[in-house]
């Protein structure tokens, strides 16, 4: 697939700079905090009752990596079993996927080990895949999954790993960071290649506005 | 001895008959001819009689005297004085007693006559007492007759003159008085005209009024914008224009909560309080941008429902409620019309639940009334409840945080989503619980019971939408993303060609809004 050919695509920004753009998934089983975590990277905010997602929610957050604007555009998927066949229009051309789970429930850890596989088998090899670990806060009492465990598998398949707390904010803007470079880092040398892209969504942006 | 009297005087029985016989007549005389002195002198004549009464019997036996039979007499005086001796002496006594008596029974007579006399006096003198004052009572009456039609008469003649002069004064009097109220009445219609008009164009100006006032705080809502890039990260929200549009907002504001109180005051939810609004939200904010741009949003709410427009659409709503009291389903084009318009939050229970239990009424029909209540009581047993057990105690907690009736665990908002949740996956196993549904109930039960919000659920799954929606691979939520990409290619082709072109795929936006009809998606109200 063709997945990085246009969300990659660069704007002039309003520091000068360009704007890259990058598309991420949030996937993984219901209730484990994708949303949270979302939100607690976009907006630095956790609130204590969130509401479960349908279908899909949207957000966006722009960073600044190496001298450039990054901005993330987030896809929060449902985690319900039942959406899963929904997934794929949503990771379909990602940059990157944060594969979440809750430490202190194992049977998350093993629907985030078939989200790695299938995300491995349908999106493209240079797609970032990140494996969270959440709800760090509640580790002390209720850890089910053990941090060897988690990072043995993540090593193996080549995810990054994380365990965070959308709760406290432990690691959650790192986590982020670390994506940003990995994403930056991979489309700083085909720079040129993005120009032509560049003039391409001018046009449709400029054909947007006569709506 | 009494054998002999008997026998000797057979004649005395006779004679006791005769008298017996003769006597009533005699009396039926007197008794009449007093009877006949008339009514006026009853009392007069019974004292007479009693005074009388005593002679005529004495009269009576005199009477009977002469004319009984002689034998008979001295056979009955022999009886009385059966033991005397001397027969002759006896003569003697007995002729001297007839004189006596006979002298007696003339004075009595005289008496009698006397008496009779004195009565017939009487009569006269009552006779001519009573004509007398007939005579006076008619002089009486005919006199003040007299007096009185002549009286009258001359007065009359004295007052018609006068008041022949005051009628006509009056009649003048009456016709320019008409005249006069008739001409108020003309000036008086046409100011009544005048005014109506004037009243017409007041309440347009008004109506005017709202209408400005509504747009200029949509504007103002509208330019409640994100300051720098356009991007969202550590933007904030600012008015344009700095204070003045604020405090014309806030001025709006006060203006409007008088009209409805329930509106929040920008004081109280600047120093940070929760707002809770009329359908349960809470609303808070730290952000003194965002808080305006609530405030214009509520503004707008209002000013809407204030507007005429607004007013007559829930007259018209009364009036279809009113006329189809008994089948609200009845006129289904003006009902949709209406439906569209808007329904009024006063009517939102009542028409929401017409409309789902048409939609399940056979189904209600074959289940039963109580088939929720059963279902609930079945929930803890039951494997199928138990497959989705812990999907759905997830997102309790998650449906409508900000809702006062489903913020606290426990409360009777959490328990009903969960009642209706679990019962639902034993009435529909094959689908089951599925995200999205804990909305649908939970905008139900905002408006209904918990029984009614459950066959909301059911019809919305399994009428509204077709069976496959919210099935294991919403198929039918993904085949509708497919038809609104259609749909939008066909109707909207630039927009589809623009979203093409930038890769973005509808659904990933739209699906929710056909999962959870729209909740979410769009403004509350």
């Amino acid at each position: 697939m063709s997945n990085s050919r246009r969300n990659s695509g660069t704007r002039p920004g309003a520091a000068g700079g360009r704007i890259q753009q990058a598309k991420l998934v949030l996937l993984g089983d219901q209730g484990v905090g994708k949303s949270s975590l979302a939100l607690r990277f976009v907006r630095g905010q956790f609130p204590e009752h969130s509401e479960a997602t349908v279908g899909a929610a949207f957000l966006t957050q722009t960073i600044l990596v190496q001298g450039q604007s990054l901005k993330f555009d987030i896809w929060d998927t449902a985690g319900q079993e039942r959406y899963h066949s929904l997934a794929p229009m949503y990771y379909r051309g990602a940059q990157a996927a944060v594969v979440v789970y809750d430490i202190n429930n194992a049977n998350t850890f093993n629907r985030a080990i078939s989200w790695v596989r299938e995300l491995r088998q349908q999106t493209a090899v240079n797609t970032v895949i990140v494996l969270a670990g959440n709800k760090a806060d509640l580790a002390s009492e209720h850890r089910a999954v053990p941090t060897e465990d988690a990072r043995v598998f993540a090593e193996e398949t080549g995810l990054i790993f994380a365990e965070c707390s959308a709760k406290s904010g432990l690691a959650v803007n790192e986590m982020f960071m670390m994506i940003a470079h990995k994403i930056v880092g991979k489309h700083a040398s085909p720079n040129s290649s993005q120009g032509v892209q560049l003039t391409g969504g001018e046009e449709a942006s400029s054909s947007g506005c006569k709506c | 001895m009494g054998e002999t009297i008997d026998t000797a005087h057979p004649s005395a029985k006779l004679y006791e008959k005769d008298r017996s016989r003769s006597l009533p007549p005699l009396l039926e005389e007197s008794s009449l001819s007093f009877l006949n002195a008339g009514s006026r002198q009853v009392s007069l004549s019974m004292e007479i009689s009693e005074r009388l009464h005593l002679p005529q019997q004495q009269q009576q036996q005199q009477q009977q005297h002469p004319s009984s039979h002689p034998l008979a007499w001295s056979s009955n005086s022999s009886t009385s004085t059966d033991t005397s001796e001397e027969p002759a002496l006896e003569n003697g006594h007995r002729l001297f007693s007839r004189n006596a008596l006979r002298t007696r029974s003339g004075a009595t007579k005289c008496e009698l006559a006397k008496v009779l006399n004195r009565q017939t006096c009487f009569h006269e003198i009552l006779k001519q007492k009573d004509e007398i004052i007939e005579d006076l009572d008619e002089k009486l009456g005919s006199k003040t007759i007299n007096h009185d039609t002549y009286d009258s008469k001359r007065r009359m003649s004295t007052v018609s003159k006068g008041n022949e002069e005051r009628i006509r004064v009056l009649q003048n009097q009456n016709r320019f008085l008409n005249e006069e109220v008739r001409r108020l009445a003309k000036l008086r219609g046409q100011e009544h005209e005048k005014i109506k008009i004037q009243e017409g164009k007041v309440r347009s100006l008004e109506a005017d009024i709202e209408v400005w006032k509504l747009e200029y705080i949509s504007l103002i809502q509208s330019s409640i914008r994100f300051t720098g890039t356009d991007t969202m990260d550590d933007a904030e929200l600012s008015l344009f224009g700095g204070d003045r549009h604020k405090h014309r907002i806030l001025s709006l504001l006060e203006e409007a909560r008088k009209i409805n109180p329930s509106l929040p005051t920008y004081e109280h939810l600047a120093s940070g309080e929760v707002h809770v609004d009329s359908y349960g939200f809470k609303h808070h904010f730290s952000d003194d941008g965002l808080l305006l741009h609530y405030l214009c949003q509520e503004l707008s709410q209002h000013f809407l429902c204030q507007a005429s427009s607004y007013e007559k659409h829930q007259k018209n709503w009364l009036l279809y409620l009113k006329n189809k009291s008994k089948n609200l389903m009845a006129n289904k084009k003006e009902l949709k019309a209406l439906v569209r318009a808007g329904i009024p939050d006063t009517h939102r229970k009542q028409m929401w639940r017409t409309f789902v239990l048409a939609q399940v009424e056979d189904i209600v029909q074959e289940k039963g009334a109580h088939y929720f209540r059963s279902l609930c009581s079945a929930a803890p047993d039951s494997p199928l409840a138990a497959r989705y057990r812990k999907q759905i105690s997830l997102d309790l907690m998650r449906t409508m945080p900000s809702n006062v009736k489903f913020s606290t665990p426990g409360s009777k908002g959490i328990m009903d989503l969960q009642d209706i949740l679990l019962a639902f996956c034993i009435h529909n196993p094959q689908v089951g619980y599925c995200q999205g549904m804990n909305f649908l109930v939970a905008m139900a039960l905002l408006f209904m019971d918990a029984q009614d919000a459950f066959w909301t659920l059911v019809a919305v799954t399994e009428r509204y939408h077709s069976p496959s929606y919210f099935d294991h691979n919403l198929l039918g939520a993904q085949a509708d993303q497919m038809v609104l990409h259609d749909l939008m290619v066909e109707k909207l082709p630039e927009l589809a060609k623009h979203l093409d072109a930038i890769d973005i795929e509808i659904s990933t936006v739209t699906l929710n809004w056909f999962l959870a009809i729209f909740f979410d998606a769009v403004p509350f109200q």
